[in-house]
């Protein structure tokens, strides 16, 4: 053992360290699920899982770690998730056309929605609107929540998900077969 | 946002889901390594991929040749088995359609496998060839009584039960799925030379050939001592028996055997054996024998413990010295010498480093 340079080597800090691999041990599984759940696919599940706990140790080590629980590693693993998102949607050149249009009216929508079928069309969507939908409807985090992880404004993160579910409602009418995609009355003539 | 929103039905809380358990594993590690802990690995027995440990010790049974039946009703035979021979089953593997995959049992100690035709895979039964070009020949202890089971239970009578000139009282059938047994009960102990000599097969018309190695004793493979495996090195003397006398002696070498040929003088094989490990075979040197060396030109490093105590015996002894004892310098707490044996062989003795 060298100098201690910083507190990683204080008694504190290794109490630290160890709970987190009890953590780990006790809420992995917990971890693994929020993010396969959420991303569809066990290869990038697992690795999300890997980004996530190792950055929990980097920050256990630096020491600011607010509050070493399952809530705190999930708020690190919704940053994964988003993260691999954005990293997907670099090579999406629909990005910018989109983000340029004027913001759609956010019509109401009167639909029951088909999970099986609402889950592919998540996994349709660009990374940004998926994002913001997951966030905001499968963690079902406020909209300042939302904006805090995404790293935008609350009002640019409202529009972001006008956008979404516009974005989310065609797919999802393609896929159901409405023959009325984007009429504001949708099936209910 | 409108007061009912479909997309509120999307709500999904974090739930568990067990990843692979290799996954979680190997995570883990990477976790305790990028923390600098020092931990003790997770109880594996959360693993759900962890399968029920098997015992380690050794199986008899499983070390020697295991014959491996074919039958056209597996599950028939099994209970044939059974009933004919005593056969105690360990367990069987069924498919889905009810044929016998693999099955084991044991008849007394000895142990034999199992299985259903799968012609696929070439597995068929006698049967099915319409013969079988292998027989078993099992030992049991009372030859009459299986053979009349047996032959109860449905069995083809071959030669009924009769005294051999070979020591053993036996009998053969045909099984009724077509395998050939040759029930045999000892009577006495096999020894080949008196075999030989027996009238019957004295004046038969075959002969009996013995192998062996020349000389007067004849060693098998089984009479030999167990040595533990590992390289053996060869040492060769012109007075072979003094030289394993020495080795014996003086260094503190075991003696497992000695094979002499007939002049009762020339060392055709030995194995010394030293009680830390490893095994020398002395010999006498033969110069037409190109796996022998001239006495003198061999160097052989003995691994120890205990270097001083033979180091002693080799004072007493007056033995030759070629280095006296030292400490080596990657070995402090430890000693080595080199002396030579009375035809000039080099043996290095030391701890060489090794933890007593």
């Amino acid at each position: 053992m060298g100098e201690p340079v910083r507190d990683a080597s204080s008694s504190e800090s290794i109490d630290q360290r160890r709970r987190l691999v009890d953590l780990y041990d006790a809420s992995m599984p917990e971890v693994y699920g929020y993010l396969s759940s959420r991303c569809g696919s066990a290869t990038v599940a697992e690795d999300l899982t890997s980004e996530t706990f190792l950055a929990a140790a980097d920050a256990v080590r630096r020491g600011v770690v607010p509050d070493l629980t399952v809530a705190w590693l999930i708020g690190v693993a919704r940053h994964k998730l988003v993260d691999h998102w954005r990293r997907r949607e670099r090579d999406d050149r629909l990005l910018t056309a989109v983000e340029s249009q004027p913001v759609p009216d956010d019509d109401p929508w009167e639909v029951h929605l088909d999970l099986l079928v609402a889950h592919r069309v998540l996994g349709q969507l660009g990374g940004h609107h998926r994002s913001a939908l997951t966030l905001r409807y499968l963690d079902e985090l406020p909209v300042r929540r939302v904006a805090e992880c995404l790293g935008r404004t609350e009002g640019a993160t409202e529009v972001l998900l006008v956008r979404a579910r516009k974005a989310f409602r065609r797919i999802y009418d393609d896929l159901t077969g409405d023959p009325n995609p984007g009429d504001p009355t949708g099936g209910e003539r | 946002m409108t007061t009912n929103d479909p997309f509120e039905a999307l709500g999904f809380p974090p739930e568990r889901q067990e990843p692979r358990a290799r996954f979680a594993r190997d995570l883990r590690s990477r976790l305790v390594a990028a923390l600098d802990l020092d931990l003790d690995p997770p109880p594996a027995v959360d693993l759900p991929e962890r399968k029920p440990t098997m015992t380690s010790t050794p199986d008899p049974a499983a070390t020697i040749a295991v014959p491996y039946l074919t039958a056209s009703d597996a599950a028939e035979a099994l209970d044939w088995y059974a009933e004919a021979f005593g056969a105690v089953e360990e367990f069987r593997v069924v498919g889905d359609d009810g044929s016998i995959g693999h099955a084991q049992f044991l008849v007394g100690s000895a142990r034999f496998m199992l299985s259903d035709e799968h012609p696929s895979i070439g597995v068929v039964s006698p049967t099915t060839l319409g013969g079988t070009g292998t027989a078993i020949h099992l030992t049991v202890a009372d030859v009459d009584a299986i053979f009349a089971r047996a032959v109860g239970a449905g069995a083809t009578s071959l030669t009924e039960p009769e005294d051999q000139s070979h020591g053993s009282r036996h009998g053969t059938i045909v099984d009724p799925y077509g395998h050939r047994w040759m029930l045999s009960q000892d009577l006495e102990q096999f020894d080949v030379a008196t075999y030989a000599e027996r009238e019957d097969v004295a004046d038969s018309e075959w002969s009996v050939e013995i192998s062996g190695i020349s000389g007067g004793e004849r060693v098998t493979a089984a009479d030999r001592p167990g040595t533990g495996g590992g390289i053996w090195a060869g040492v060769f003397y012109d007075d072979a028996l003094a030289g394993i006398r020495f080795l014996v002696d003086t260094f503190g070498f075991e003696e497992q055997i000695v094979v002499t040929a007939d002049d009762d003088t020339t060392v055709v094989h030995s194995q010394l054996r030293w009680p830390e490990g490893g095994i020398v075979q002395a010999g006498t040197h033969d110069p037409d024998n190109e796996f022998t060396h001239p006495p003198g030109d061999q160097s052989l490093y003995v691994v120890t413990a205990d270097p001083h105590a033979v180091w002693e015996r080799c004072r007493a002894a007056g033995v030759a010295v070629v280095r006296e004892p030292e400490s080596p310098d990657y070995d402090p707490d430890g000693m080595g010498f080199a002396v030579r044996d009375p035809e000039g062989n080099i043996w290095s003795f030391g701890s060489y480093g090794v933890d007593a």
